[in-house]
């Protein structure tokens, strides 16, 4: 118990660091309570137009596609990371010498970092931005199932930061990866069903999407917060299996990162890359 | 004494300082440092070449199920889209990177060794900011307006109007990305205020028509980020109101107001860092 409870010490100093450091820029964090406002009109702009002519879309009835965006932007403001960047700035400067020194693994400080971080994002951009879209566009943000769907978010948490851990690595192999880093960071956010949902995809990508972490980042959570269940692929799951298929994404993700972790490593030299 | 300042002949400062020449010389510099970081110049001009195509995904997919815009087919759509796309990577290579170097001077204290060359800054900045790393975001905006205008009817007589219309429409996105920049002045390292122009932008990339009459009203003769996309092809495609022509007005005066606004706020700063 002593270590876990030593962890848990750690875990939260990091955290509450963090917060502090990040809430003296918290104007930063609060564009987003223009900016999601702003995304979110023109998605019920471009929705309201297309639906003149269907009644449902990918299995989303209008109502539910505007509170699917809704929920996307909202479960975003949860699960954003920066830890590829970070990790990348560390290894290019050199700074990640002080890391390899302390006796914390490095993926653990930044996952506090990002607790502590992410708690700063729920205050100023996912609580006013909940009442925004309730109060102000009167949409209803009331998840089918509320216990599932915190859990669903927690879990996209973990898969996120795990997939951005890894890309992260890429620091150690490559003298500047901030172009990969874009790359594979645009191609998550349209594979992870924040521009549209992947119901809308064609069935054969469905199913690889099926396959790939990216599903249980964002699209995952915001269709179980929006419907209840999870459907992809042509396969339609129940909210408990789909949260134990993000269970298991975030196990492999962590299991992938922590590989990498030993083989990236070993090329650190220590004075920059 | 006024002819000559330290041996140097008026005329030959001026040749030396002229604009054009210090443009070319940020070009050159910017080509320099791209060839440097070959691996990630390739890596970042396929990133924006795989946003200009992807950025249309929501149409493709939405007429992919059988839904549409009314009165709009699939490739006139893509016109519009490939249209926004192009005017969105001329800002993204000869305007946007002002954004981030006026923040990172802001931040770093450094905006001194800007202030005291003999230049304009607002000049220099713009000439320095030339970015090669966001041609592939121009070559894919190019070929995604060529592909789906070879699949439209469209009117090419009415192309200098739309060449018209489509430079309002970089105006204003250069207007509204200088305008960041100054804001950058005051509000201090904040890496997210692109964010709030881009969220703007998502006004020019859809008909205008989807939105009600007050919206329809400001992105045409207030902030016309409708002339980004929609309106240019909607004169290619002969359905333009041209009462919108008016829109070059207010775009004009969006970019000598974000000008002046960047030249203002410069004297906010204190050279610091922050």
């Amino acid at each position: 118990m002593k270590p876990l409870k030593h962890k848990i010490d750690v875990c939260l100093a990091v955290a509450e660091a963090t917060y502090k450091e990040w809430a003296a820029y918290r104007t930063h964090s609060m564009v987003s309570i223009l900016v999601g406002p702003v995304f979110l009109l023109v998605q019920y702009f471009i929705w309201t137009a297309v639906y003149g002519s269907t009644s449902t879309l990918g299995g989303l009835s209008l109502e539910q596609m505007i509170r699917y965006f809704g929920a996307s932007s909202l479960i975003g403001y949860i699960t954003m990371d920066f830890a590829d960047w970070n990790l990348q700035m560390l290894v290019r400067t050199g700074k990640f010498l002080t890391f390899t020194l302390r006796p914390i693994h490095h993926r653990f400080f930044a996952l506090s970092q990002k607790f502590g971080h992410r708690v700063l994002g729920l205050l100023v951009e996912f609580i006013p931005c909940l009442v925004i879209f309730v109060l102000l566009f009167d949409i209803n943000m009331m998840p089918v199932n509320i216990p599932l769907t915190i859990i669903s978010i927690i879990l996209a948490f973990f898969v996120n930061f795990y997939v951005n851990y890894t890309l992260g690595l890429l620091g150690f192999w490559l003298v500047d990866a901030s172009g990969i880093s874009r790359f594979v960071g645009i191609l998550t956010s349209i594979f992870s069903g924040t521009l549209v949902p992947l119901t809308l995809f064609p069935e054969w990508a469905q199913y690889i999407l099926l396959f790939m972490p990216m599903s249980y980042m964002g699209y995952a959570p915001a269709m179980i917060w929006t419907t209840g269940h999870f459907t992809l692929g042509g396969l339609t799951m129940d909210g408990y299996l789909a949260v134990g298929l993000q269970l298991f994404a975030a196990f492999i993700m962590f299991i992938v990162s922590e590989i990498f972790y030993r083989i990236s490593i070993r090329r650190f030299s220590g004075v920059g890359a | 004494m006024k002819t000559e300042y330290r041996g140097e002949s008026t005329e030959y400062r001026k040749k030396r300082h002229s604009f054009g020449r210090v443009y070319l010389a940020g070009i050159a510099a910017s080509m320099k440092s791209a060839a440097a970081y070959r691996a990630n110049f390739l890596l970042m001009n396929l990133f924006d070449l795989v946003w200009a195509v992807a950025a249309p995904l929501v149409t493709i997919l939405i007429y992919g199920s059988g839904a549409s815009f009314s009165g709009w087919t699939f490739w006139e759509v893509m016109l519009m889209q490939g249209l926004f796309e192009l005017s969105s990577a001329l800002c993204a290579v000869f305007v946007e990177n002002v954004v981030w170097s006026t923040m990172n001077h802001v931040r770093e204290g450094s905006l001194e060794t800007v202030l005291l060359k003999p230049l304009p800054p607002i000049f220099y900045m713009i000439s320095t900011s030339f970015r090669f790393d966001s041609f592939g975001g121009l070559l894919g905006g190019l070929a995604l307006t060529i592909i789906a205008a070879s699949n439209c009817e469209v009117f090419l007589l009415r192309l200098p109007l739309c060449i018209l219309i489509f430079l309002a429409g970089f105006a204003v996105n250069s207007a509204a990305a200088l305008i960041s920049a100054a804001a950058s002045f005051k509000w201090v390292a904040n890496s997210r205020l692109s964010e709030i122009r881009m969220s703007f932008e998502n006004f020019g990339i859809y008909p205008v028509k989807i939105f009600p009459s007050g919206i329809r009203f400001a992105v045409t003769f207030i902030l016309p980020f409708a002339a980004m996309g929609c309106f240019p092809a909607e004169i290619l495609l002969g359905r333009f109101d041209f009462i919108n022509i008016l829109l070059i007005f207010p775009a004009a005066i969006f970019l000598i107001f974000a000008i002046w606004l960047y030249n203002h706020m410069i004297k906010l700063y204190e050279g610091v860092g922050g």
